[in-house]
């Protein structure tokens, strides 16, 4: 998996709320670049001629034509294009096959999370097929893990893991536990490696998630 | 759409020397597939029967595994399943002895990617294919059939930075075989340049991996995208595993060539890559053309079925005349790639059956109202479509039935209403919307309604390969037929003409000098 060049990324989504929470998500990553967006299919093919993206994310269900015939004019004019799919729910693999015979080389449903669409753009930047096992899997399965590696953690990482989802400062909770600050960065990386985040937004959201399931 | 039974899990062959291994394996992957265990030579050979998606080979040392009988075995190398290799410290040696032998071959090295190995054993359960050396999901049209390249023999590209040395090479091996074009690059840049140039007709690439800007590996995985059918071999005077390992999974390379070369070893590998190469496009070309007959099969039969039904459901000539002339222009039309997936699952779906019933349902304000629409004489004609032409200039949508002139009977002001709905489905369909028509003055003197620049686009139709009936699809293709039963009532009041799969729509509001509608 070959990750040293910059990724220019073309977006076509039709509804904006849903493209904005995507391309806000994705401007984090500092590999991708932004090149472009568009609502429908014909709008991305006239720009994609001009513009220097390397990579396309397209609805399958756009309003114009389906996302599948729209990829297939895109590499027709340019066969290095990397394309990646979004379609509303888990496919099955006779639909898969479909899709990557036409040269898309992965398919994420809407229903998975972004993490899982982030990884399969890196995985398929150098031009990988790349199969997402999530698609085939019962759902279930994803917050009970992360809730598992939570109880994993010691009660002291649970306890900064708390205090660290709450914006509270670094120095401000090395003086509420009476420990240096230089532990409790020790203690954070740990708690992110551990529990598989990148971001603090991704711990917050997991602890606000965990007090509403306990206030139920 | 049909429902499916569950999607069955992929059904994995693993052999496996270490228990702890095998105890590593089942934890990463035992809730994705379906694992048949083997600890032995003998018994993978008898699982093999079960047709496993691929085989798992799990052993310390990769060396083994060349000379174990699953390698050589005649049953495996029939059922040409997909072999995976997982081990520690892979020698470069190993993984060059490795591609000799085989075409579909994966390597991990430990510790593994999960999510790579998931993807690709889901990659050879879905379409096999997808993982051999020849194939991309691109159309070919880089591929020359065999016989018209006559004139251009096959040449060969080598890409290294040491441009003294590569020419010293190219010198030895014109000595040896004066009959084989080499050509040289001294980067990616001119060697993609090279290759996009069909008079070099560029059929085996030699890069070395270190190179200023792109890297070998990098510039085969490119060349493995656009033009798959050109064999890629990598060299290297140095030992990089890793680079070897991603080259053999990613880029899918005929040979690993370890540097220093000599010319004659090089001439060796030459020939047998040209014989890959010719390989590649025979089998790519029989693929096409194979699919490309039972397309037009299956296209013909859709035809005649849609004439049946039309025929069943009108009494008289008229729509079935303009269904004949909506073929001949679908079928001037380019198509979607055919693959064969989608060939597949059109018949395992019975979708022609779906098309033929929807479609005919579509056309329902044709099949039940033509009556009335026959016998509209010229002033008729004149007042439909002054009125069209109106409507469309006002640019606005829905309250059309609340605009219309009293001067209309009945069958008019449902035609008029009819023709702008149809045109908006059309123009919605390419982005635009009525105000791309515009009113203008030809040389004749005549007014006409043009679209100008604007077009409407055709990309898939009824003749395309269809792998799923949706209702865009029908209402584009019913507004398409509609055009060409308006210009047939209209006569040359409402033209249309289609260039390049564009179609374009003119209203002629002076009397016509008698205009041509251009077919193609």
């Amino acid at each position: 998996m070959s990750s040293g060049h910059q990724i220019k990324l073309y977006t076509t989504i039709d509804k904006l709320l849903y493209r904005e929470a995507l391309l806000y998500q994705l401007l984090l990553e500092p590999k991708i670049d932004l090149v472009g967006e568009a609502r429908t299919g014909v709008e991305t093919l006239s720009e994609l001629k001009g513009s220097s993206a390397n990579m396309l994310i397209i609805e399958e269900d756009l309003r114009d034509n389906d996302g599948l015939t729209i990829s297939e004019m895109a590499l027709l004019e340019n066969p290095s294009l990397t394309i990646l799919l979004l379609v509303d729910n888990p496919i099955s693999q006779q639909r898969l096959s479909i899709y990557l015979d036409s040269g898309i080389k992965s398919i994420i449903s809407k229903t998975q999370s972004i993490k899982d669409l982030v990884k399969a753009i890196f995985y398929i930047q150098s031009g990988q097929v790349y199969i997402d096992g999530e698609q085939f899997r019962k759902q279930e399965q994803c917050v009970s893990l992360e809730q598992q590696l939570f109880y994993e953690l010691s009660t002291r990482e649970q306890e900064v893991a708390q205090l660290i989802a709450q914006r509270i400062t670094i120095s401000e909770i090395a003086s509420r536990l009476g420990i240096s600050n230089k532990t409790i960065h020790t203690y954070k990386e740990r708690i992110f490696v551990k529990m598989g985040f990148e971001r603090l937004p991704e711990l917050m959201l997991f602890m606000q998630r965990l007090i509403n399931k306990r206030e139920l | 759409m049909g429902t499916k039974s569950i999607d069955q899990k992929p059904l994995v062959l693993y052999q496996y020397e270490n228990a702890r291994d095998r105890d590593i394996f089942e934890s990463q992957f035992g809730r994705d597939f379906t694992i048949i265990y083997s600890e032995s030579d003998d018994e993978t050979l008898r699982n093999l029967r079960q047709s496993p998606d691929c085989l798992f080979l799990d052993m310390g040392n990769l060396k083994t595994v060349l000379s174990s009988s699953i390698f050589k075995s005649p049953e495996q190398v029939a059922l040409n399943i997909p072999l995976f290799l997982l081990g520690n410290n892979i020698h470069i040696d190993t993984i060059a002895d490795l591609l000799k032998a085989r075409e579909t071959i994966k390597c991990y090295s430990k510790p593994y990617d999960s999510n790579l190995i998931r993807s690709d054993v889901f990659t050879a359960k879905v379409n096999v294919k997808l993982l051999s050396s020849s194939y991309t999901g691109v159309r070919s049209k880089n591929v020359e059939p065999a016989g018209t390249s006559d004139s251009k023999s096959p040449s060969v590209l080598i890409v290294d930075d040491e441009s003294l040395a590569t020419k010293y090479l190219i010198k030895q091996l014109n000595r040896i075989n004066s009959n084989i074009s080499v050509l040289m690059a001294e980067n990616a840049e001119q060697a993609l340049a090279m290759i996009h140039d069909p008079d070099m007709n560029v059929a085996v690439i030699i890069s070395d991996q270190r190179m200023p800007g792109t890297k070998g590996n990098e510039l085969l995985n490119e060349v493995q995208r656009s033009y798959p059918h050109i064999v890629r071999i990598l060299t290297s005077a140095f030992q990089e595993v890793d680079v070897a390992i991603g080259a053999i999974n990613e880029g899918r390379i005929f040979e690993y060539l370890k540097k220093p070369w000599d010319a004659t070893q090089i001439n060796l590998l030459i020939s047998d890559a040209l014989v890959e190469h010719r390989r590649y496009c025979d089998d790519l070309i029989r693929d096409e053309n194979n699919l490309l007959s039972e397309h037009q099969r299956v296209i013909e039969q859709r035809q005649d079925a849609l004439r049946a039904e039309i025929v069943k459901e009108t009494n008289g000539p008229f729509c079935i005349a303009v269904l004949e002339e909506f073929f001949i222009l679908l079928s001037s039309m380019t198509s979607t790639k055919i693959t064969a997936s989608k060939l597949r699952a059109n018949k395992e779906m019975d979708l022609d059956v779906q098309i033929v019933s929807n479609f005919k349902d579509e056309l329902a304000f044709w099949l039940r109202d033509m009556e009335g629409l026959k016998l509209l004489d010229d002033n008729s004609k004149d007042r439909i479509k002054t009125e069209i032409a109106r409507l469309l200039q006002l640019e606005l949508d829905d309250n059309d039935s609340d605009l219309l002139s009293s001067d209309l009977d009945d069958s008019e002001r449902q035609l008029v209403l009819y023709t702008l709905s149809v045109l908006d489905v059309l123009l919605t369909s390419s982005n635009l919307d009525r105000s791309a028509f515009e009113l203008l003055t030809k040389e004749c003197g005549a007014e006409v309604l043009t679209m100008g620049l604007s077009k409407i686009k055709v990309f898939v139709h009824l003749l395309s390969p269809i792998s799923s009936v949706t209702k865009s699809l029908l209402e584009h293709q019913s507004a398409l037929y509609s055009v060409l039963a308006i210009h047939s009532l209209l006569g040359d009041r409402f033209q249309w003409f289609c260039v390049n799969d564009e179609l374009k729509i003119e209203i002629y509001l002076g009397n016509p000098e008698g205009g041509s509608r251009e077919l193609i």
